[in-house]
């Protein structure tokens, strides 16, 4: 295994052979299309081109493309739309499986709230079809055209009250690089096809496609949570002066089990909402020039959002328990009025995604340079002490415009995510790649010194990880090996 | 290259920070997600994407891609209708990049395909893109109207007075009915907008002020009767002139007239592309409707901001049939399942297009021409 970046030499034969197992309108080595795919949905990083782009709409497409793909060793990158993945980043001269327009809604069952879907299913096509039945699933704040299940699989960032959103997948059809098709769950007897739970009599091998990026199989279909909306919503908000303050109250939140997902705001993020949604200009440039961990006058460090949902009486319990918690942690419970009246912007957001429960349209805060982002796991108590570290590195490292972060609360407290998004512009490329590199330090320092983990592959750099997880390691060599014999899933990204 | 690109397509940070999320290919939650650009959905390909205009920027920069002859197939897919610009969620600005790497292509002569090639020739022989006679544009007659007791100028544009005379006869007749004073201007030649979403920006700004300088003489408020004209002058140009568009001034000089149609109709209105999210025009016309007795108006899912575009943009009715006839198809099915029997629009080239592919399933009008005919029937 290992990196393998030289462009495959049997394309030309290989892609005759796609062509004639699927026609031509199903692959195209157009120079234009390539170019769409180079650099994966990224918007840093090199910009590999592939070499052919295939399209099924269909699961037998799938299964030929990668026999044919296996017996050529042509590698192979399978993407839908748009999450920020290194593994979506195709192997140069490769092969990419676009899932696009395999996007067929195949079953919403009722009766135990799950929705089968294919890869290339939107958000915005999943919510207009649960929506009307009363159903919504946690998107976060992903916008429209992004694809369900990758960005599941891809460990989407909503956590909800039973992890994160990547539980929220049931189960998954896959096709190995061998040509296997098998589904995991309940749903792995072919003859019935009931997807109401992960759980069978035998090991749950769901995972090894979670977080992977397709680097073991190309999943063409999967069942996933769908919620009731529950008769009443809301978005229980309360301010902060202190990281500390903020973990001990979604500590406590959490592990009452009153919300079904809270999130940390630092004040730097939750003030652009104000921007976002065209309540104010850019920020002045006295906010810029403040260090995050600063925070300006007018506004708490933290804001900490509760979404809850269901009946009416007791989400008016649990709210009131929430405004007893905040000032019991030293914050301050802020009204609906409050948010409309002082947080116009940040109220418009949290009401959209939490609230209506529609897919975001402001996606990267409505901002065109995006950046990098650091997103580890960390035990809850650890949060405060990694995000004063992480800033103040950050900082030095000239990432200082926009540095800002949020921070979740996953399975009940017992871990806790932090994302820290600095805005940097891809067009100055000194200040990218100390990004990059100050990022890649970053993740090896908070697993020595926090044991903090990453949420996902986001740089190739990250391949180091790896080999540190010993007899895991190993044994996950050794998986791909037997699933993958030829390496030709994601070669030159992780594995 | 990268630094004459750099030079040239100055929206660099924007082909960066596009993540691929394909928002621009889809309408917002008020239409359902339904689709939104049509060269995606009928290619079935990113590249022709919002998307895949920024991809196509960004791999020109990095010298990843040189400017070919396939890079110009994928560019002059996209039909201009700026779905994508107002969907991005990242405020990247897809078309206009789209409009930058056609003006690249052509000033390397890869671009455009050829009946828009011819299509620019014809404007600069005869100033109009139809290949016919400068003397053939149609002015109605004056019948004793002159500038000087003008109000307005009239603006046709070379759809119109070339092909659809009827229509601006008919709205002669509205303007006379509703005690307009108006003139139709007499040195009217194609304003360059055909040219400007070629490529040509040097040819179609040239045009552009030449027909502006000509318009101001006249001392008047221009009013316009094509929406592409409109939208040239008003939003590409920034052009200081006084203008109006049609159904706006119509709109509300109807305010306080009592109209009813012989037959109750039911209708649905198009919003054209470039008036519609071009201008920001989508009250008067609906508003003028409103205003006429025995009219049910209904809309389709897909309306406003979230129109569908007919597939006639950016000369793709020409160069590109197959999918202005496919767009045209979806316009159609989507009007009927209203219920409606009448489709209107404010356009001369998606009327073409959506009466084409209508038949006899639905009548497609003008609506100058439905206004005329309300009118008429007061009388």
């Amino acid at each position: 295994m290992g990196n393998q970046d030289a462009p495959p030499t049997d394309i030309k034969a290989f892609v005759s052979a796609l062509e004639r197992a699927l026609g031509h309108k199903k692959v195209t080595c157009d120079a234009a299309e390539l170019a769409a795919f180079a650099g994966g949905s990224a918007t840093v990083g090199m910009l590999h081109l592939p070499g052919v782009i295939c399209r099924p709409d269909k699961v037998e497409d799938v299964i030929t493309t990668l026999l044919l793909a296996n017996a050529h060793k042509i590698p192979t990158t399978p993407v839908s739309s748009g999450t920020l993945d290194y593994t979506t980043h195709p192997c140069p001269g490769g092969l990419v499986i676009d899932l696009s327009w395999m996007n067929r809604i195949l079953k919403i069952d009722e009766d135990s709230d799950y929705a089968v879907i294919e890869p290339g299913v939107t958000i915005g096509q999943l919510n207009k079809a649960i929506r009307s039945r009363g159903y919504w699933a946690p998107f976060g704040s992903y916008p429209p055209g992004i694809c369900v299940l990758p960005n599941y699989t891809e460990r989407g960032h909503t956590a909800m009250r039973t992890g994160g959103a990547y539980d929220d997948v049931l189960g998954l059809e896959v096709v190995t690089p061998t040509g296997i098709r098998f589904r995991t769950g309940s749903a792995a007897f072919e003859e019935r096809d009931e997807w109401h739970t992960s759980w069978g009599p035998f090991p749950d091998i769901r995972g090894l496609f979670m977080g992977a990026g397709g680097s073991f199989g190309v999943f063409t279909k999967g069942a996933v949570r769908i919620y009731p909306m529950g008769e009443c919503r809301k978005m229980v908000l309360a301010g902060f002066d202190s990281i500390e303050q903020s973990m001990d109250y979604c500590a406590k939140v959490a592990r009452a089990g009153l919300a079904e997902q809270n999130v940390v705001w630092h004040w730097a993020m939750y003030t652009m909402f104000e921007h976002m949604y065209g309540h104010s200009k850019l920020p002045s440039m006295s906010l810029v020039a403040l260090k995050p961990w600063e925070k300006p006058q007018h506004c708490h460090y933290n804001l900490v959002t509760v979404q809850m949902s269901g009946y009416r009486e007791d989400m008016e319990t649990r709210e009131a328990v929430c405004a007893r918690l905040a000032r019991e942690c030293g914050g301050e419970y802020i009204t609906t009025e409050q948010a409309e009246r002082d947080m116009p912007g940040a109220w418009e957001h949290f009401k959209l995604i939490g609230i209506d429960r529609w897919p975001c349209e402001k996606f990267g805060t409505g901002f065109v340079q995006f950046g990098a982002f650091a997103f580890v796991y960390a035990c809850p108590k650890k949060i405060a002490e990694l995000e004063r570290e992480s800033m103040e590195r950050f900082y030095e490292a000239g990432m200082s415009f926009g540095m800002t972060y949020y921070s979740q609360t996953v399975d009940r407290g017992r871990s806790q995510s932090i994302r820290f998004t600095p805005f940097i512009s891809p067009l100055d490329q000194d200040k990218s790649e100390r990004a990059m590199a100050t990022i890649d330090q970053f993740y090896k320092d908070a697993l020595a010194k926090y044991g903090a983990v990453a949420m996902l592959v986001t740089h190739p750099e990250q391949r180091e990880l790896l080999p540190k997880t010993g007899g895991y390691y190993q044994v996950w060599k050794a998986i791909k090996q037997a699933l993958d014999p030829n390496n030709i899933m994601n070669p030159h990204t992780l594995y | 290259m990268a630094k004459r690109l750099a030079k040239h397509l100055p929206l660099r940070p924007h082909y960066y920070g596009c993540p691929k999320c394909r928002s621009c290919c889809i309408t917002d939650e008020s239409a359902d997600y339904q689709p939104l650009c049509p060269s995606y959905h009928y290619y079935r390909s990113v590249a022709a994407s919002g998307a895949g205009a920024n991809k196509l920027a960004a791999n020109l920069f990095e010298g990843n891609l040189p400017l070919s002859r396939a890079v110009a197939d994928t560019i002059y897919k996209c039909t201009m209708c700026g779905g994508c610009d107002q969907r991005c969620p990242m405020s990247c600005r897809p078309m206009l990049t789209n409009l930058l790497l056609r003006r690249e292509l052509v000033a390397k002569k890869l671009a455009p395909p050829e009946p828009l090639r011819r299509q620019r020739d014809s404007i600069l022989r005869h100033h109009n893109p139809f290949g016919r006679p400068h003397r053939e544009r149609y002015r109605p007659p004056d019948h004793g109207r002159s500038l000087a007791t003008a109000e307005y100028v009239v603006y046709v544009g070379c759809h119109l007075g070339h092909r659809q005379r009827a229509t601006v006869r008919a709205a002669g007749r509205v303007l006379d009915r509703l005690g307009v004073a108006y003139h139709f201007f007499a040195e009217e030649s194609c304003c360059g907008f055909p040219l400007y979403q070629m490529g040509y920006e040097r040819e179609a700004e040239k045009l552009a002020a030449k027909q502006a300088r000509l318009l101001a003489r006249t001392g008047r408020t221009i009013l316009f009767l094509c929406p592409s004209c409109f939208h040239n002058f008003k939003v590409v140009r920034k052009s200081d002139l006084p203008m109006v568009f049609f159904s706006e001034l119509v709109a509300e000089l109807l305010a306080d007239v009592e109209l009813r149609t012989r037959e109750h109709q039911t209708v649905t209105y198009h919003d054209p592309c470039v008036l519609g999210r071009g201008c920001g025009i989508y009250d008067a016309p609906r508003q003028l409707l409103a205003q006429i007795g025995g009219v049910e108006q209904v809309e389709m899912a897909r309306a406003r901001e979230s129109a569908w575009c007919c597939g006639a943009g950016a000369g793709s009715a020409e160069h590109q049939p197959d999918l202005a006839r496919w767009a045209a198809t979806q316009r159609i099915d989507e009007a009927l399942a209203t219920g409606a029997n009448t489709l209107l629009t404010s356009c001369p080239m998606c009327r073409e297009n959506l009466e084409r592919c209508a038949g006899d399933r639905l009548e497609v009008k003008d609506l100058a021409d439905f206004l005329d005919q309300a009118l008429a029937a007061k009388e």
